[in-house]
């Protein structure tokens, strides 16, 4: 219940958005967020919008800007963990849960971000090398 | 090399389509909307019922492991003695305010008296049923937790939620094994409460950072550090006299109508596991 927490399903869809992208991973990641909603006792809508979001954006960036270097995937997971979370907000806004202000996201989303990013690294290069093994 | 070959950046990633994402996304919005127009209930409570023991069990083998690691971190008898000295306290502390609350509630019902005796009205009792924590919101924004106890157990929303240290939060939604309870801790949630030194009376709000605040307290109050603060029974949804938290921190300024305090919860949010939800019966 602390500020900065891992969030292990963003990084597993974040991964395969890097490793393997198209749209099995939106399927997964929505299937994934509306699970998360259902029995997490939140409010519905959240994790089954951002996730998806998640794993297109991560699917774009790779497939357009094609990094060579893996470390560059720091940046970019501390990237898109600020931008789920204000997707999250987003929509908990839109749902009517109104009370999130400017400080939880300073509190809760950046410590979170820069811890789920640094995991995200070596996440990502796991992944991706298991899915070419698993190609060849 | 080998690893600068292997990352995804060289070409390994499918595209994934626009249509079929935006298709999702859409789905997701309408699923959503249906969920606040409180259409997906059924669907919730179904597969609530079935997540409930598998939640369970997680949450009892992560409970497990975790008091493993602790054995393992501390020192046996440090531990031990810590305990005990630490129950203690909290019996101490738990007692005074009770006997405080007491010795207030004792002069008020001599007052009372006469007149209930004369104008008998219904009454309450508590009964208590003992639930598990079974899942957080993992979000981090909002402060709920689900609990394995539902309608079978005759759960209904607003009934306030407690651990031997004092108030949760209240019940707000009810499944057929699982309740929804709202933590004193989420940002939306306000509790009707009074402080116990100076009798000020306010309301008490969550913070994103897991503390509490404590509004709409008056001016001329004197509130000190250390206080307890207590629910009011105000509103009706909550009993009177649960303990919320400690006054840590006081912000007064001269032109505010009103002053307000920073509690320090008195349950441990981070290690929440048996919660007792108080059920109000009336006879």
């Amino acid at each position: 219940m602390g500020p900065a927490r891992v969030d292990f399903i963003f990084i597993l869809i974040l991964s395969w958005g890097f490793a393997k992208g198209g749209n099995a991973a939106l399927a997964w990641a929505f299937s994934a967020g509306l699970f998360m909603d259902l029995i997490s006792g939140g409010p519905l809508g959240p994790f089954t919008i951002s996730l998806p979001a998640v794993a297109f954006l991560a699917s774009f960036i790779y497939e357009h800007i094609s990094p060579s270097n893996p470390f560059s995937s720091l940046p970019i997971a501390l990237l898109l963990f600020i931008l789920y979370d204000l997707f999250k907000v987003a929509i908990l806004s839109f749902i009517g849960y109104n009370f999130i202000k400017a400080e939880s996201i300073a509190l809760i989303t950046l410590p979170s971000a820069l811890l789920n990013a640094v995991i995200a690294v070596p996440a990502c290069l796991l992944l991706s090398r298991l899915y070419r093994r698993g190609e060849v | 090399m080998s690893t600068i070959k292997s990352f995804p950046g060289s070409g390994g990633a499918k595209k994934a389509s626009w249509r079929f994402f935006l298709l999702l996304i859409t789905l997701g919005f309408l699923l959503s909307m249906l969920y606040k127009a409180g259409l997906l209930n059924s669907a919730q409570n179904f597969i609530l019922t079935i997540a409930s023991p598998i939640q369970y069990g997680l949450s009892f083998a992560t409970s497990s492991f975790r008091q493993i690691v602790d054995s393992l971190a501390e020192f046996r008898n440090l531990r031990k003695e810590n305990e005990r000295l630490r129950k203690e306290l909290e019996r101490l502390i738990i007692e005074n305010i009770q006997l405080r609350e007491l010795e207030a509630e004792n002069r008020t019902l001599r007052e009372l008296l006469h007149f209930t005796q004369e104008n008998p009205i219904f009454d309450y009792t508590t009964a208590r049923v003992t639930a598990r924590v079974i899942g957080f919101d993992p979000s981090g924004f909002t402060r709920y937790i689900l609990i394995n106890a539902g309608q079978k157990e005759g759960i209904a929303p607003g009934m306030a939620v407690v651990t031997e240290r004092g108030l949760v939060g209240r019940v707000v939604n009810v499944y057929k094994n699982t309740a929804k309870v709202l933590l004193i801790t989420d940002p939306s949630s306000s509790v009707s409460a009074y402080l116990q030194g100076s009798q000020a009376t306010g309301m008490v709000e969550g913070t994103p950072d897991g503390s509490l605040i404590m509004r709409y307290i008056p001016l001329e109050a004197k509130v000190s550090v250390g206080e307890i603060a207590l629910t009011s029974g105000l509103g009706g949804t909550l009993p009177k006299g649960l303990v919320i938290g400690q006054v840590i921190e006081i912000e007064k300024k001269d032109y505010d109508l009103f002053q307000e305090v920073r509690l320090k919860p008195s349950v441990d949010f981070d290690r929440l596991e048996l919660v007792l939800v108080l059920k109000e019966v009336s006879h």
